[in-house]
């Protein structure tokens, strides 16, 4: 068993002291030293901040002027620059934002960038892909559809997220193919990618659709409901509603709410059967709700004493009997 | 009257238990620094990840899930309307927030309706989860716009009130909230990000709450993080980085964390309808319900997962005052033997994996016994010095040994905290915690240990669990 000496406490005493001076030190050092980075980074800012506001605020022919001033920024101010013009990107539109990716590819933003695709550091590789996805030039597609292939999830994650800024509807497969299994590329990001492009390739969302993989109809499924893709409306109510997976048959339930029309009514109340999962049914009268359609109010009707109190709630809520109408709301 | 028997006693005591209470402290101090050493892993991939996490882009997508955040409010008039506005101002694409009056005695419902232009909805609410407070009425905004409601019930509690708001709730998610907390305006985003990073398996997520104490909150928001004035407060803003942040941090790392704290956790609301919400009748309802669904899940052996997010979301007031936090303390431990005696049979159960093999045991050794170990530790050790049974200063150098151990988990805690968050930037505010952390030791440590058996011994002998009132002395919000 532990036998203790005198030694031994001592020595660990002394141990444990060190290395809690260690860790204080380290604490200061830390603090110290992102107080120096936080003030050279004020000094250059008050420097850049308002080169860089002149152009956000310019209007026709002040653009190109204030545009040259930041392109003429000393190497050492640039980068504090670049980090501004980049942020700005998310809120700029039309004249300015051209003349700011002019004066990116000038200072060699965009060259660099797609050089870092390459690069052995994870962080580097995203930071470029973000990079060439804020600027939105097509010169960087190649590189980030390779990056969708990285083996580091950050870097596949934001390839993703950056293709739907360039906004090309011919990179819908791609993007699918992107939530292969074991990509881990999180699906809300490729939907959000593929929404960015505002139109999209209705073959590839239909092939999406009757896809292996659970992620990939989930995602094809949400994005024809968010764009509005009716050509995939009947795919969605056929194979979505009978998916033998329950996320996907509730995400087919809702989208059928903006793709779906009085055909879609039939399918919808079979998924308000009670042998479905609650969630299915619970999608399914909400939808049904939300259409203005006799046979849909008819099979609400039905629902309004049914066993599942969510179900009967929405029945209830959009089927309103004469008693419980009007009222205060 | 002879001492010897007694001295004899101690001496057979110190001479078992001597190495064997070094090697508990030695293991317990260990164990947390194997905690923050996970965390600090947890950390460095959440602020990498941070920097991409395209926060921006989730703020506007419609595939972000919708999210109801519930607000049970029970004699709320204070903080009601700064409660709702901050959280109906939150960056989120689609939330909806419920309040539930848990038949406040104020003027909770009175400003709500007032300030919000509320009028009766005559909505039905009954729901899947059996509640014991008869609704009274359920209101909504004449301004359609507005995504509030309004369920005023008769008053049954915290947990039945939150299982009320889980009814209503329409949204995918559901998030609970107490009213009194304050919210970071990124809150909702990103403690719902690992719902919509890994939608089919993530099913719980819990986020950092801190000490709002001594911050000064403008409009709802924490601008100005300061450390509190109080030493009682101070200490535990000290614990809350170690235990609460950094603790759950390398719990979820370890794919094993079992407590979300219910002054902010976020649910799948399916989930919480199969689980059957709350248990009205814990004290300890927010450990209870994590538990309950993690046995669920297991048990239906479904792929699932329990998430902690690094990122602070949540502020909320802490006791500074003693008899607050002795009776949060005894409440606290109560309801943490409450849920593990509950829930022994998963305890070394292989079948619930490390929930079961390392969680639950960590919890019974080291959570609930400490208190026990330490108030014994309290009691035999100056009684040994008193009959001269104990060697001064081999006891001073153990002691010693122990404490500096416990202040060294404390400074890798403080480095973890510096390196990522860095939220208490004044040079003022670092000292303060380190010297609350020597000062934790001198009376705190062994107070809470006495309060928190306390409250194991009332739940032995059945005595009826209360929650007590927090006196809140407010953030003073302008």
């Amino acid at each position: 068993m532990v036998t203790l000496s005198w030694s031994v406490l001592i020595g660990t005493l002394v141990v444990l002291v060190v290395c809690c001076t260690a860790l204080l030190v380290a604490t200061v050092a830390v603090r110290l030293s992102r107080a120096r980075r936080a003030r050279r980074h004020d000094e250059r800012t008050a420097q850049v901040k308002p080169l860089v506001l002149e152009v956000l605020t310019a209007e026709d022919e002040e653009v190109a002027p204030a545009c040259e001033a930041v392109a003429a920024l000393p190497d050492t101010l640039w980068p504090t620059a670049e980090t501004f013009v980049l942020a700005a990107f998310d809120s700029v539109r039309g004249e300015v934002r051209d003349a700011l990716v002019q004066v990116l590819i000038q200072r060699g933003t965009l060259e660099r960038a797609l050089a870092a695709t390459q690069s052995r550091s994870a962080v580097r590789r995203a930071r470029a892909a973000e990079v060439i996805g804020l600027v939105g030039h097509v010169s960087g597609r190649r590189g980030l559809v390779r990056l969708l292939s990285d083996p580091n999830i950050e870097v596949r994650t934001v390839a993703a997220r950056a293709l739907g800024q360039i906004g090309d509807p011919h990179l819908t497969s791609i993007l699918l193919d992107s939530l292969r299994p074991g990509s881990d590329v999180p699906p809300s990001v490729v939907g959000t990618a593929l929404l960015g492009s505002g139109e999209t390739d209705t073959a590839a969302l239909e092939a999406g659709l009757a896809a292996d993989d659970e992620v990939v109809r989930l995602t094809a499924i949400a994005v024809s409901a968010e764009l509005l893709v009716l050509a995939t409306a009947r795919a969605v109510a056929d194979r979505g509603l009978t998916d033998p997976s329950v996320t996907v048959r509730v995400q087919a339930a809702r989208a059928l709410a903006r793709l779906g029309g009085a055909w879609a009514v039939p399918a919808l109340a079979a998924a308000t059967d009670p042998t479905e999962a609650s969630v299915v049914r619970v999608a399914a009268t909400r939808t049904l709700g939300e259409m203005p359609f006799p046979p849909a109010r008819a099979h609400l009707a039905l629902l309004r004493d049914d066993e599942d109190p969510d179900v009967r709630r929405l029945a209830t809520a959009a089927t309103p009997s004469r008693e419980t109408a009007g009222g205060d709301r | 009257m002879t001492l010897d028997p007694v001295r004899d006693a101690l001496l057979t005591f110190f001479d078992v238990s001597g190495p064997w209470l070094l090697l508990y402290f030695f293991l317990i101090n260990t164990s947390y620094l194997v905690l923050i050493i996970l965390a600090s892993v947890n950390f460095g991939r959440h602020l990498r990840r941070t920097q991409f996490s395209g926060t921006t882009s989730a703020a506007r997508s419609p595939l972000t899930p919708g999210v109801s955040v519930l607000l049970p409010a029970y004699n709320e008039a204070n903080v009601i309307l700064d409660s709702v506005r901050s959280v109906l101002d939150l960056r989120y694409p689609d939330h909806e927030v419920v309040v539930i009056n848990d038949g406040s005695t104020d003027a909770t419902l009175e400003r709500l309706v007032e300030t919000f232009g509320l009028v009766r909805s005559g909505r039905d609410v009954a729901g899947r989860i059996e509640v014991r407070g008869a609704v009274r009425d359920v209101w909504v905004p004449a301004d359609e716009s507005i995504p509030l409601v309004v369920v005023d019930k008769e008053n049954s509690g915290r947990s039945d009130s939150l299982n009320m708001g889980i009814n209503v709730a329409s949204r995918d998610l559901v998030v609970m909230v107490d009213a009194d907390s304050v919210l970071d305006p990124d809150a909702l985003l990103v403690v719902s990000k690992p719902f919509a990073d890994d939608p089919q398996n993530v099913v719980a997520t819990g986020g950092v709450i801190r000490a709002a104490n001594g911050c000064r909150v403008v409009g709802g928001r924490v601008v100005d993080v300061r450390m509190p004035r109080s030493v009682v407060a101070r200490i535990q803003v000290v614990e809350y980085l170690r235990s609460f942040l950094l603790g759950r941090a390398g719990w979820s790392q370890a794919d094993a964390l079992i407590l979300i704290s219910g002054a902010f956790g976020m649910f799948r609301r399916d989930i919480l309808l199969e689980a059957g919400g709350l248990d009205a009748d814990s004290i300890g309802e927010d450990f209870e319900l994590v538990m309950r669904i993690h046995k669920m899940m297991k048990d239906s052996k479904r792929d699932y997962r329990v998430v902690f997010v690094a990122e602070p979301v949540s502020w909320t007031e802490v006791p500074d005052t003693l008899a607050v936090l002795g009776r949060q303390r005894r409440r606290w431990h109560r309801g943490l033997w409450e849920v593990l005696w509950g829930y022994r049979r998963m305890t070394f159960n292989p079948r619930y994996g490390r929930i079961g093999m390392v969680a639950l045991p960590y919890y019974w050794f080291f959570e609930l016994f400490a208190p026990l170990l330490e108030v014994v530790g309290v009691i035999v050790v100056p009684l040994g010095l008193l009959l001269g049974v104990v060697n001064v200063p081999f006891a001073v150098a153990f002691l010693l040994v122990a404490y500096v151990y416990a202040f060294f988990v404390t400074c890798a805690a403080l480095l973890v905290e510096e390196i990522s968050f860095h939220r208490y930037a004044r040079w003022r505010d670092l000292g303060a915690i380190v010297l609350a952390s020597v000062a934790e030791n001198i009376g705190y440590r062994q107070l809470t240990a006495l309060w928190r058996l306390q409250g194991w011994w009332a739940s032995l002998r059945k005595k009826k669990a209360v929650w007590g009132t927090m006196t809140r002395a407010g953030f003073g919000s302008s």
